[in-house]
């Protein structure tokens, strides 16, 4: 019960938001069984390493799109002061300036045209940039899948998962938890380097310096003036500095145990 | 104003969860979906970062200080046009940092001891660190809340739910001031076309609107029916009565149960003192704040699994360790089924007898300084207590109403063990020749009362059968007699009845010929009273005695009436009194002048002594 919690909470944070940034593994780092051969080998790393570029430029694809957009919004919001401002001047020199109001309504016009065709350009940067992000949907997915099968495969853990545990003692889950622990810390030390976020031991004093960052340090308790804050560290915190989840290119990633028939 | 929104809209807005329910009017009757009472899923933060829909909005806030978030963490995909966080989030946040999370709002919006309008809440903070709300404004970042998230979702304007006819859920024991205040709250939140509705009534009009015209089939000329509701902080009840019209069945509220603070919270932080108890005598441990917050909520998930499934007379309750030493550190208890027999069966819903009402001691309900929650917790006891107050509600012999049928309402009822429970008893009043109560089966239990204000804001446009209300009490307005001081004994008041039980949604009451005398230019004041038992009296009834349990006494009323051209500040003119109930259902009493001039009186929701 406790490590299932505790099981939950790893899975959790694994879904939530470190798969989208997965590095490809290098061989040596995939699980026993995954490779047939050293052909299949290098066929499967040039294959990732091509998702990898292609993810890479479906990003900067995005980012570039977001630029460009935010420009061309930009340049609308000059041009639409600018229509106003010449249509005021327009109004203003209502008698003697005839021709003057005639120029202005003619840059008012053009002004507008401009304005139109830059509002056809963001609408179809906009649909470039979902479609980009749809892209990087897809890969995220399939990191999320990726790392769920191999915590199925080495430490069984959506079969304990989807079990109903009520029906057993304590004694006997006890069991099964260390069984289930060593395969998906197997998996853990493999396809993340973790790291304590703070240091020193946990019930014991600690000071959250100035500038700190609330994602990485959440407070709790009696939070009143500026930092520093002095306090009690209750948890140190994990943080994950590179991850390695293997992703198969050729396998329907969403198997993520197969089923088993014996003849 | 008159014209029809194209959704109807009903707001329950609870103690513990908020529900929202529609009905899209535009699709034409025969279509697929003409009629049908859809739920809206509310946008929401769950964890920081993270915007999720969920049928139920928790009715916390978290006002957030400048250090604990970062601006990412708080970030919504819509504005919420407020700094306050709104939610489950909310609801967690505030719980790790309770000087900033406010809860219960709703109860304080109706407490007549406190300064609704002040800026008090959080109750327990300290206001140099913290910038307090009041309840009224928390009750209107509720709403603005919810208006933005669902604005979020409504692309064209006359969609938005500031025009959208808009059916806001009150216990049926809120009075009147508590009424007008949740109005300004809705006001004050953008919503332009809001109708109050009582929550028992509403829970009633889920029932009906669910099964069509079978009602007709269950409910017979007589019947009475009783509405249990009991919800995470309140317990409200209501009696309808079954009566014919011109040939036809229809349906009126004939009674509502006084205002009581006891609820499904009060069952869950019952058991995990005991577990708490236990893990002391057991183990040797006292647990922390963050411990004992946890072990409330193992007790509860523990006391669902043990309600509803009898498989095991035990479920585990583990507290885990707050650090990254996860099992070194957990704590692991029981919970028993001799301990949800014991705790909520015997003390939330003992046998009674039906002449027993609720002791006036403290019991074993919880108390928290501020809130005046209900001192015996046994709610059978307060039902038998309500149902004998009712002796002029016809075809009532022997001084208590029987009620035929009962509907359960509220997410404690889920467990079909405290159904069964509550319907025993009530079961075990019936007199020989009576019928024991039975159960009407209502769907929903979460959702119920925000569909069935949906469903009533149909039955507003002509679809569907209305139940008669009109004011849940009637109201007195204290008149000082004057008699010369005696020492030690308090002027004797008497009570001028300016709203009789069951004044309609519309209508007004004048209240005799009875003139006051009133000082031009200063605010006068008014003490007023209410009854949820004495349901003869009428419009300027003038009683100089009552009993203790009759009235109640309740925030006074105030006018202060202008100086006109020629009047001198200061002079005296006369007035009568006039009650108005609007359209919307708020209760307001004017004064009227020789000159036909009306002024309202305003409530004085300032603390009282």
């Amino acid at each position: 019960m406790r490590f299932f919690l505790a099981l939950q909470a790893f899975f959790a944070v694994l879904f939530r938001g470190v798969i989208p940034v997965a590095a490809l593994p290098a061989p040596d780092a995939l699980p026993d069984g995954y490779l047939s051969g050293a052909g299949k080998s290098k066929e499967l790393e040039e294959k990732a390493a091509a998702l990898t570029s292609e993810r890479d430029a479906a990003q900067s694809e995005r980012d570039a799109a977001i630029k460009e957009r935010d420009e061309a919004q930009a340049k609308i919001t000059e041009l639409e002061a600018e229509s106003v401002k010449a249509q005021a001047a327009a109004l203003e020199t209502s008698e003697n300036a005839t021709a003057a109001k005639q120029e202005a309504e003619i840059r008012a016009a053009k002004a507008e045209e401009e304005k139109k065709e830059l509002a056809e350009r963001v609408e179809s940067l906009t649909t470039e940039r979902e479609s980009a992000k749809a892209k990087l949907g897809e890969a995220r997915d399939d990191g999320a899948l990726a790392l769920a099968a191999w915590l199925q495969r080495e430490g069984r853990l959506i079969d304990f998962l989807q079990e109903d545990i009520d029906e057993y003692e304590d004694e006997q889950i006890g069991a099964a938890v260390r069984a289930i622990h060593k395969g998906c810390k197997k998996v853990m030390d493999e396809g993340f380097a973790l790291e304590r976020i703070l240091e020193g031991e946990e019930e014991s004093p600690v000071t959250v310096p100035e500038g700190f960052d609330p994602v990485s340090i959440s407070l709790s308790g009696k939070v009143s003036g500026d930092p520093p804050f002095k306090g009690t560290l209750m948890h140190h915190g994990w943080r994950s500095t590179a991850v390695k989840v293997p992703v198969s290119e050729t396998v329907d990633t969403k198997v993520l145990a197969a089923a088993e028939v014996e003849l | 104003m008159s014209e029809q929104s194209p959704y109807v809209v009903g707001i329950d807005l609870g103690t513990t969860h908020c529900a929202i329910s529609y009905i899209d009017t535009e699709i034409e009757e025969g279509e697929e979906g003409a009629g049908e009472i859809q739920v809206f899923a509310i946008p929401q933060l769950v964890r920081p970062g993270t915007c999720a829909d969920e049928t139920l909005l928790p009715s916390f806030l978290y006002l957030p200080g400048e250090h604990e978030l970062a601006e990412e963490q708080a970030a919504l995909p819509f504005d919420s046009e407020q700094s306050s966080l709104v939610g489950v989030f909310a609801r967690d946040q505030g719980t790790k940092v309770p000087d900033r999370g406010v809860h219960s709002s709703k109860s304080w919006l109706c407490h007549s001891g406190v300064d609704r309008r002040g800026k008090i809440l959080p109750w327990d903070s300290d206001p140099e660190e913290v910038d307090k709300i009041s309840p009224l404004e928390a009750q209107t970042r509720l709403l603005k809340y919810i208006r933005a998230a669902w604005d979020s979702t409504a692309e064209a304007d006359e969609h938005k739910l500031a025009t959208q006819e808009v059916f806001l859920t009150v216990p049926a024991s809120f009075d009147p001031e508590a009424r007008e205040l949740t109005v300004e709250a809705a006001r004050a939140a953008g919503l332009q076309r809001v109708t109050l509705l009582e929550e028992p009534q509403a829970a009633f009009y889920s029932w009906l609107g669910a099964g069509g015209e079978s009602w007709r089939e269950q409910l017979a000329v007589g019947d009475l029916v009783l509405i249990l509701d009991v919800g995470g902080g309140t317990t409200d009840l209501s009696l309808i009565a079954v009566r014919e019209e011109e040939g036809n069945l229809s349906l009126e509220r004939v009674a509502v149960g006084e205002h009581l603070l006891l609820g499904g919270d009060n069952m869950d932080l019952a058991l995990a003192h005991i577990a708490a108890q236990r893990l002391k005598e057991e183990k040797g441990k006292d647990l922390n704040p963050w411990q004992a917050r946890s072990l409330w909520q193992a007790c509860r998930a523990a006391k669902e699994k043990l309600l509803t499934s009898d498989k095991k007379d035990t479920a585990p309750v583990t507290v885990l360790g707050r650090g990254s030493k996860l099992i070194g550190s957990s704590l692991k208890t029981e919970l028993r089924r001799d301990d949800l027999n014991t705790v909520l069966l015997n003390g939330f819903f003992p046998e009674c007898k039906r002449d027993e009402g609720p002791a006036k001691r403290r019991g074993v309900g919880l108390a928290e300084i501020g809130l005046p929650f209900a001192s015996d917790a046994g709610i059978t006891r307060h039902v038998s207590a309500f149902l004998q107050a009712q002796d002029e509600v016809d075809g009532v012999e022997d001084g208590f109403a029987y009620p035929s049928a009962v509907l359960f309402n509220g997410g404690v009822f889920k467990g079909g063990v405290l159904r069964e429970r509550a319907l025993e008893v009530l079961a075990s009043w019936a007199t020989k020749g009576q019928e024991p109560m039975r159960a009407l089966e209502g769907e929903d239990l979460d959702l119920a009362v925000a569909r069935g204000a949906a469903y009533y804001g149909l039955v507003r446009r002509g679809k569907g059968v209305r139940i008669r209300g009109g004011t849940a009490r009637s109201y007195y307005v204290g008149i000082e007699s004057a008699l010369p001081a005696v020492p030690g004994m308090p002027a004797p008041l008497k009570a001028l009845c300016v709203a009789p039980f069951g004044l309609e949604e519309g209508t007004s009451a004048q209240v005799s010929e009875r003139e006051f005398s009133l000082l031009i230019g200063e605010p006068a004041e008014f003490r007023f009273l209410g009854s949820t038992i004495r349901k003869e009296d009428t419009a300027g009834q003038l009683l100089d005695r009552w009993g203790d349990e009759e009235l109640e006494e309740l925030a006074p009323l105030e006018v202060t009436i202008p100086a006109g051209d020629g009047q001198e500040a200061g002079s005296v003119v006369p007035v009568t009194l006039r009650s108005v109930v609007t359209e919307i259902g708020t209760l307001e009493v004017h004064c009227v002048g020789r000159d036909g001039a009306a002024h309202k009186l305003e409530w004085n929701v300032r603390e009282q002594e």
